[in-house]
């Protein structure tokens, strides 16, 4: 059992770094967060250099650049605001184990460190004031470890090795099974649709920090393996793909139904998470290769403008102390920065040029279409649709309408504007240039067939379509210019006191806030009901009692009566010696 | 129902039980490790009473092992037992006759107590028996006597140093003679008091101790004070 | 001249010397605790110089080489235990030490005392009926503890215990009878030598006998009925010790018999490990006292223990002594947390208490992680260890099962760690003890591969019997 070296010394790295972090914030809070920053820095470039970036096959080496780019982004959020010492530390680890993860090239590193993240996120949730999520975190992801680790001794047991090439000598039916296992341990990871529950949770009581990081950075760990999964498979999987490819689109309408109905803005955005990482696996549930970097695209796209909204709403946070929709409203006058990216990322959601979105849908759909399942198509643009409505209410409950709070707030802090800028840029070069992410992929996918779509960093060529994503960018932000320019000039809204509403004559009380983001979605919940029962909640539960009620069935045994306990020895030796003898023995 | 239950396997057990112990060769020939005893232990041990020496030397540890539970079985009882409420019923005083007649056979029995655990490397019996019956001396004291045995401190130290200095010999026999309660005194003349070695001084410490240890175990039943 | 009898003997005289010191200083004699145990570490250590190369120390009586007279024996396995046993003893007197003896003192210390003595040299010796002796030592002194609160729970736990021993140890006391009479001679590895002499049917009843009584002490199923009740019992302090130490005697002794005397009974061993470690977990799905799930938790780990003994290859045995390690460290860690925390010990009545207290909860929570089997934690390696010694058709229970340990440790913590913290008793001294014992588990995982070597040192007195016999009779090396 060989660890590979280089992950210890990433891991090692950060975790120093975190505890370093930890002492200097012990003793002030300034020396914290400048340490803070300081240390993680130096952590990540330490990272880069020595574990020169390029020398790592394609997809390591994009999630590599993805991550250190969350990571970043999460570590200025925690910086510009009051963390608990301790929180440097566990982020630290969760990061580092996640870029060990990423860096590993055998099954026993990815194990391990695929534990220790789950070790240090479930610490650094429980280390919070909210603690339910870090329970249901432990409970899914130790529970996907377990399966990682039967997936470990199959393959160890069938090829008597540990890196990811063995699966490659396992027999057509063992790959199924290994892929499925494997499979499942990353959908846990990522929380795919029947093992979500505990995400919604994690995300609203992690730290907002950490948070950005969950979503950003840790659910890449589950896109990663999965990922892997497929591509060690490669195109042998395209028997049992189907099924995940339904899973995929189940979790993206499912969580968008869900998303909308959230009153809690982190909620929201865990399970907006959720719904675009159903995407992604769909696109790898495909498995050709168009389909396959659609998903690669995809995942990158959510990393960046999914960490990019969670950024926003804990900078939000950090100015309002709430993340509660009903409470928000109007922000716009105050964090305009802020709306701005908010802005940004919801437009990247909904897949709007000319950001990022836009490109890994498009090839998604072209997947799609050239696959010619129609129920996944339509269900795929179904959730389409929901992201758009749920990207609305979001940008509307927080930014727009009356502004609701007591006292008026200041601009986000100046690291989490860096955050935030550090998203939007790549959010919008990689929107017009999304070849630049297909370079990274372009060899690994091959194992899918050849493609048969061709790229240059701002064109893409499917067998359906020829697209420039430059120009459409260009054309929109031409008109998204225009718009502007007509609404600044030629707009006739006008500013009204929030009492000079249609009251229908009706005298309204000041305290009444006339704020339409309450219950914002109520027909959506009236109608679609019978989908939203927690019925996957339920059935978990069913599972515990029923293991529950053989255990109490069981422990009949333990009577408490001392009697029956000598009986039990007695009755064993007896059994056994039947079982031994064929009979009992002959007195004489 | 559980009763019948029980009683079936109970039968059933006892039936496997007796169709194994009756073709295990019992009362047979002693095997090779009791033949070297029997043939060796008069030339090196000197005891004239060979289970005293199985007892005390070869299988030592076994012996203070027992000592051990004997003692744990006092604490216990007597930690079990402190601070329970009794209910203490009216004594009754005992007659003249018992009485005057215990004042006599007391320092009798303890006298044969002794006389039993000091020759027990010679003739049979040895600390363990001594030690009983020089508690049945107390047992007949806190019946018949009043004002016998009542100090439960001299009992603890008694057999508090008792035990140590059995230790201490064993130590004393790695320390002179190379193992764990190996002999280390002279052998003495074969048959008479002072022979066999450190046999009859472990067997004075073991019957104090137990002799002790068993008047303690009765004080505390008798619901005396506590040390 | 260093024997392990010496070992045997500083503990006896301590005990002796407990009783007479606590004749005068009744408060006093508490102190005397940590004394002693640092005096046997140091022996210990100054023992294990050999040891640890894997060579044997051996400690002779009365004179005579080891058929012909009780012998004591240091092998690499039992030293890795003894060693766990007597650093585990030295905490938890340090601890009892600030959070206050069981009173009466002057009893409690000895009986602490005598009851590491019954679990030393049962891992000791190598004369089966000196294990029996000692055995009696251990169950009488477990009892006197079990009950020492003299309440009735505590009293009933120990007397299931007394009357579920009596009969474990009379059944042993058979088994070694019927092997005397047999072989004529009680020595572990001479009996081992002739155990052919055994007719076949007779040792596949001896060893049902053995399997029987020392599983009693091992709390291994059907035999393991009494654990829950005396833990649940049992004042805290009390379980702490039998959870974390006492109950590895049982465990080597039953392993002990079965691989160098025996030779035979894995099978059955493993068999019963399964069955253990299945319905242990799952009792504690449901229930709502803390303490009984902790007990049931114990034992499911002797089940996994003893499925990884009954395995009976090298790196099954090594991970069964990792089990053994870990599980004595955390549970060591996790009882010592509820004692501090909590005096009531319902579902109900610990919501919240993590909140109350966060060292002792959080103490607790690293120790579950480690049992559960995490990294940075030992249990780790164990985990990773253990399943890949396993036969591929035990793997998906085992695997579901840990299942079923996470999802009610999860449930324990959460409840802990949620709601409103009812009154209860005040934390009343340090529990800076426990952390050590959280960093213990962490530390360890770092040193994992010199533990992991230490232990396939004493894999293989276990897997080569004729080893351990040619050593022992052969005078020791």
């Amino acid at each position: 059992m060989m660890v590979n070296q280089g992950s210890i010394l990433i891991f090692t790295t950060f975790i120093l770094a975190g505890l370093l972090t930890y002492f200097l914030a012990r003793v002030s809070k300034m020396s914290g967060r400048i340490g803070g920053a300081l240390t993680g820095l130096f952590s990540i470039i330490f990272v880069y250099l020595f574990f020169h970036i390029y020398s790592l096959p394609g997809v390591q080496n994009l999630m590599f650049l993805l991550i250190g780019l969350v990571y970043v982004s999460s570590l200025f959020l925690l910086v510009s605001k009051e963390t608990p010492p301790i929180q440097y530390l566990l982020f630290s680890g969760a990061a580092g184990s996640t870029f060990a993860f990423i860096n590993g090239l055998d099954f026993i590193t990815a194990f391990i460190f695929l534990e220790l993240s789950t070790v240090f996120v479930f610490l650094s949730i429980v280390s919070g004031d909210r603690k339910k999520g870090g329970f249901l975190y432990l409970l899914f992801n130790g529970t996907g470890g377990l399966l990682f680790l039967y997936l470990l001794y199959f393959i160890y047991m069938k090829t008597g090795r540990f890196d990811y090439s063995a699966i490659a000598f396992l027999k057509p039916d063992e790959k199924i099974l290994a892929l499925t296992i494997g499979f499942l341990t990353f959908a846990i990871k990522m929380g795919t649709m029947p093992f979500h529950i505990w995400q919604p949770y994690a995300y609203r009581d992690a730290d907002n920090g950490i948070t950005v990081f969950l979503s950003g950075a840790i659910s890449k760990i589950g896109v990663f393996g999965a990922f892997l999964m497929v591509f060690l498979q490669g195109s042998s999987f395209r028997i049992s793909g189907n099924v995940y490819a339904y899973l995929g689109v189940i979790t993206a309408v499912l969580a968008g139904l869900y998303a909308l109905l959230q009153e809690d803005a982190k909620r929201l955005l865990a399970y907006s998470s959720l719904s675009q990482l159903g995407y992604v696996v769909i696109g790898l549930g495909l498995a050709n290769s168009l389909s396959i970097s659609g998903a690669i695209l995809h995942a990158v796209s959510h990393g960046i403008f999914e960490s990019l909204l969670f950024l926003v709403v804990g900078a939000v946070y950090i100015r309002t102390k709430t993340t509660d929709l009903n409470k928000l409203g109007g922000l716009i006058t105050y964090m305009p920065i802020s709306f701005i990216a908010l802005l940004f990322g919801i437009i990247a959601t909904s897949g709007i040029p000319p950001t990022i979105g836009f490109p890994s849908k498009w090839m998604l759909y072209h997947a799609l279409v050239i696959n010619g399942d129609p129920v996944l198509l339509s269900l795929t643009f179904l959730a389409s649709i929901l992201a758009f409505l749920y990207s609305f209410r979001l940008v509307y409950s927080i930014f727009l309408g009356p502004y609701t709070l007591k006292e008026k707030v200041g601009e986000a802090p100046f690291p989490a504007l860096a955050g935030m800028v550090f998203f939007l840029l790549p959010l919008l070069i990689l929107g017009l240039f999304p070849g630049l992410v297909l370079k990274f992929i372009e060899l690994p996918v091959v194992r899918f067939g050849l493609p048969d779509f061709s790229f240059t960093p701002a064109t893409l060529k499917t067998p359906l379509a020829t697209v420039n994503f430059l120009t459409v960018g260009v054309v929109f932000i031409a008109w998204f210019v225009v718009a502007i320019l007509v609404y600044a000039f030629a707009g006739r809204s006008r500013w009204l006191p929030v009492k000079n509403n249609y009251t229908a004559a009706e005298a309204i009380e000041d305290e009444r806030i006339l704020h339409y983001t309450g219950d914002f979605y109520r027909f959506i919940r009236r109608d679609m009901n019978f989908l939203l029962r927690h019925s996957i909640q339920r059935f978990y539960r069913r599972l515990f009692n029923l293991f529950g009620v053989i255990g109490d069935g069981i422990s009949r045994i333990y009577t408490g009566d001392v009697r029956t306990y000598v009986y039990f020895i007695l009755l064993f030796i007896l059994i056994v010696l039947f079982k031994i003898k064929g009979g009992f023995p002959c007195l004489w | 129902m559980k009763k019948i239950f029980g009683l079936i396997i109970i039968v059933l057990f006892a039936y496997v039980f007796l169709s194994f112990l009756l073709v295990v060769p019992f009362g047979r020939k002693p095997g090779h490790v009791a033949n070297y005893y029997l043939d060796t232990e008069p030339e090196k041990l000197g005891g004239k009473n060979v289970v005293t020496s199985v007892v005390l030397i070869y299988r030592g540890l076994d012996t203070l092992g027992e000592v051990t539970v004997l003692f744990l079985a006092a604490l216990g009882v007597s930690a079990l037992l402190t601070g329970m409420k009794r209910d203490r019923k009216k004594i009754r005083k005992p007659s003249l006759i018992v009485s005057a007649g215990t004042r006599y056979l007391f320092p009798m029995i303890v006298l044969f107590g002794s006389y039993i655990f000091v020759h027990g490397h010679l003739t049979p019996g040895g600390g363990f028996p001594g030690g009983v019956v020089i508690a049945t001396a107390f047992l007949l004291g806190y019946v018949a006597l009043e004002g016998i045995g009542e100090n439960i401190k001299m009992f603890h130290i008694t057999e508090g140093t008792a035990g140590l200095l059995y230790v201490i010999t064993g130590i004393l026999g790695i320390a002179l003679a190379g193992t764990f309660l190996e002999n280390f005194l002279p052998l003495g003349r074969f048959g008479s008091v002072f022979s066999a070695g450190i046999m009859p001084v472990l067997y004075v410490f073991i019957g104090l101790k137990v002799g002790t240890e068993m008047a303690g175990l009765l004080h505390s039943m008798k619901g005396g004070e506590h040390g | 001249m260093v024997s392990p009898t010496l070992l045997l003997a500083s503990l006896l005289s301590f005990a002796f010397l407990s009783g007479l010191i606590g004749i005068r200083f009744k408060r006093g004699v508490a102190y005397i605790l940590p004394i002693v145990f640092a005096v046997t570490l140091g022996l210990l250590i100054y023992m294990s110089r050999g040891v640890l190369d894997g060579g044997f120390l051996q400690g002779f009586t009365g004179g005579e080489r080891p058929p012909y007279s009780i012998n004591l024996v240091l092998t690499p396995f039992s030293l890795l235990i003894l060693f766990l046993v007597h650093t585990l003893s030295f905490l938890l007197s340090i601890h009892l030490l600030i959070r206050g003896v069981p009173e009466p003192a002057t009893k409690f210390v000895p009986l602490f005392i005598l009851n590491i003595l019954g679990v030393s040299s049962i891992i000791l010796t190598g004369d089966l009926f000196n294990l029996f002796v000692f055995l009696e030592i251990l169950s009488i002194s477990s009892v006197s503890l079990i009950g020492f609160m003299r309440d009735g729970k505590g009293l009933e736990g120990g007397l299931k215990y007394l009357i579920v021993g009596g009969v474990g140890s009379s059944l042993y006391l058979l088994a070694v009878i019927i092997l005397y009479k047999y072989t004529g001679t009680l020595n572990m590895a001479d009996v081992g030598m002739r155990i052919g002499e055994v007719p076949e049917g007779m040792r596949r009843f001896v060893m049902l006998l053995i399997i029987a009584g020392l599983g009693v002490e091992a709390e291994i199923f059907p035999f393991n009925m009494w654990v829950p009740d005396a833990y649940q019992g049992a004042d805290t302090r009390v379980t702490t010790l039998l959870a974390s130490i006492t109950s590895k005697a049982g465990m080597f002794g039953l392993v002990r018999v079965l691989f160098t005397v025996l030779g035979a009974g894995m099978n059955i061993l493993l068999y019963l490990g399964v069955i253990t470690f299945v319905i242990s977990e799952l009792m504690a799905l449901k229930t709502k006292n803390i303490k009984r799930v902790l007990a049931y938790s114990s034992m499911g780990q002797a089940g996994l223990a003893m499925i990884a003994f009954g395995i009976n290859t090298a790196a099954s045995i090594a991970a069964g002594m990792l089990l053994m390690i870990n599980h004595a460290v955390s549970k060591f860690v996790m009882f010592g947390s509820i004692e501090v925390l909590t005096d009531r010990f319902g579902l109900d009545d610990i919501k919240g208490i993590g909140l109350k207290s966060p060292v002792p909860a959080w103490s607790f929570l690293l120790a579950t992680l480690s049992l559960l089997g995490f990294p940075f934690f030992i249990g780790f390696w164990v985990k990773l260890n253990l399943i890949f010694s396993l036969k591929p058709y035990l793997l998906v229970p085992v695997l579901l099962i840990f299942a079923v340990e996470i999802a009610y440790y999860t449930r324990i913590l959460w409840t802990m760690f949620s709601g409103e913290a009812k009154m209860g008793k005040t934390l009343a001294g340090s529990s800076a003890v426990l952390l050590i014992g959280v960093v213990i588990v962490i530390a360890l995982a770092f040193v994992y591969p010199y533990i992991l070597n230490l232990s396939v040192k004493g894999t293989s007195e276990l897997l080569f019997r004729g080893l351990y016999i040619y050593r022992v009779l052969g005078g020791g090396l």
